[in-house]
C-alpha cells in the first residue's frame, strides 16, 4: 500500500482542502471520502429533471383538457 | 464507494416529513386548479374551490410546520425581514432556505386570494372588494398562474434540497425533485376525486382528473423506476432494514392502490 497525500490536489473536486493529510492506506479507512462532491454541484441536473417532470405534467394535464372537449364535439355530432 | 455515506445525518425530523407529503399535495391542488383557471369551463368551478382550499389549508400547515421546526417559531419573521433594517425584506439569492420561504409565502397568497375569488363566487364572501377575483377574471387567472407555478416550486423544491443535501439515496440520484412533482400532481388529484364530489363537483370535471391522475401515477412510475435505477452504484443500501421497508411500502402501496 503505498502512503499519499489527501486534500492537496488544486485540480481535485473541491480545489484543495486548504490542508492535507499524509495517509498510509485507503482514505476510506480514515473515514473520509476517496472522491469528494460539492453537494451544491448536483443543483443543477435535479432542478433540471423536475422543471422537466413539471413541463411534462402540464402538458398532461392540458392533453385531458383537449381530450374532453374533442369527445364532447363527437358526442354532439352524433347526437 | 459514493462519498454520500460520509456524511451526517439531518438535524431536522418529524415536523419536516408531513411537510413534505402536505406541501406536495398543496402544490399540486393548485397546479389543477390553475390549469382549470385557464383552459376549464365553470362547471370545473367546484373542483377549483376544493382545490383552492386544499392548497391554502395546506400552505397554512406546511409554514407551521416549518416554523415549529425551526426551535423558535416566533423568530420566523427574520427570515422576511431584516430585523435591523425594517423595512427592508430578506432575501438571500444564495439561501434555498430564503427561496423556499418566499415560495412557500408567494404560494400560501395565491392561494388565499383564489380562495376568497371562489368563496365570493359561491356567495360565501359577499364584500364587493372580492368581485375582481372570481373566476373567469383576468385577476384570477394572473394570480393562478403565479400560484401554480409557486405550488410546482413548493412540490418539487423539497426534493431538489434534499438531492444537494449528500446524503445516502437523496443525493446518489437526481431524480428525487421530479419524483416529489409527480407524486404531489397525482396525490392532489387523488384528493380532488375523494373530495370534490361533496362540493357539486360535475361527472366531466371527475372524468378529467380521473385521467389525469392516471397519466401522473404513470410518469410517476417512470421517475420511480429511473430513480431506483441510478442508485444502482449503492446498491448495497437495500440489504437493511430501510431498504426492505421501502420494497415492501412501494409494493404494498402499489398493490393496494388498485
Amino acid at each position: 500500500m503505498r502512503a499519499r497525500l489527501y486534500g492537496d490536489d488544486p485540480n481535485g473536486p473541491l480545489g484543495g482542502l486548504n490542508a492535507f493529510y499524509l495517509l498510509v492506506d485507503n482514505p476510506e479507512v480514515y473515514g473520509l471520502p476517496a472522491n469528494p462532491q460539492l453537494p451544491s454541484n448536483r443543483l443543477q441536473k435535479s432542478g433540471a429533471f423536475s422543471v422537466a417532470t413539471a413541463a411534462v405534467l402540464g402538458v398532461l394535464a392540458l392533453v385531458g383538457i383537449r381530450k374532453r372537449r374533442m369527445d364532447e364535439k363527437e358526442g354532439v355530432m352524433h347526437v | 464507494m459514493s462519498d454520500t455515506f460520509f456524511t451526517a445525518s439531518p438535524h431536522w425530523t418529524w415536523f419536516i416529513i408531513p411537510y413534505f407529503f402536505v406541501g406536495g399535495l398543496a402544490g399540486g391542488a393548485y397546479f389543477l386548479a390553475a390549469t382549470l383557471e385557464w383552459f376549464g369551463r365553470p362547471e370545473d368551478r367546484p373542483v377549483m374551490r376544493t382545490a383552492y382550499s386544499l392548497a391554502f389549508w395546506g400552505a397554512i400547515i406546511s409554514g407551521a410546520l416549518l416554523t415549529i421546526d425551526l426551535g423558535r417559531p416566533l423568530r420566523f419573521w427574520h427570515m422576511l425581514f431584516q430585523s435591523d433594517n425594517l423595512p427592508h425584506l430578506m432575501f438571500k439569492a444564495f439561501s434555498p432556505i430564503s427561496f423556499g420561504v418566499w415560495a412557500i409565502l408567494l404560494f400560501g397568497l395565491c392561494a388565499a386570494l383564489s380562495l376568497i375569488g371562489a368563496w365570493s363566487g359561491e356567495g360565501r364572501v359577499r364584500t364587493a372588494a372580492a368581485r375582481p377575483l372570481r373566476s373567469g377574471t383576468m385577476l384570477a387567472k394572473l394570480i393562478a398562474g403565479l400560484g401554480g407555478l409557486m405550488g410546482f416550486f413548493v412540490a418539487g423544491y423539497t426534493g431538489v434540497l434534499l438531492t444537494v443535501t449528500n446524503r445516502p439515496i437523496w443525493a446518489d440520484s437526481p431524480w428525487l425533485g421530479a419524483l416529489f412533482l409527480a407524486s404531489g400532481a397525482s396525490t392532489a388529484a387523488a384528493a380532488l376525486i375523494l373530495l370534490a364530489p361533496r362540493r357539486g363537483a360535475t361527472a366531466g370535471s371527475i372524468a378529467w382528473l380521473e385521467s389525469f391522475d392516471m397519466r401522473a401515477l404513470v410518469v410517476e412510475l417512470l421517475i420511480l423506476i429511473l430513480f431506483v435505477a441510478w442508485l444502482w452504484p449503492i446498491r448495497q443500501v437495500w440489504l437493511s432494514f430501510w431498504g426492505l421497508l421501502m420494497l415492501v411500502g412501494v409494493i404494498g402501496r402499489g398493490s393496494s392502490g388498485h
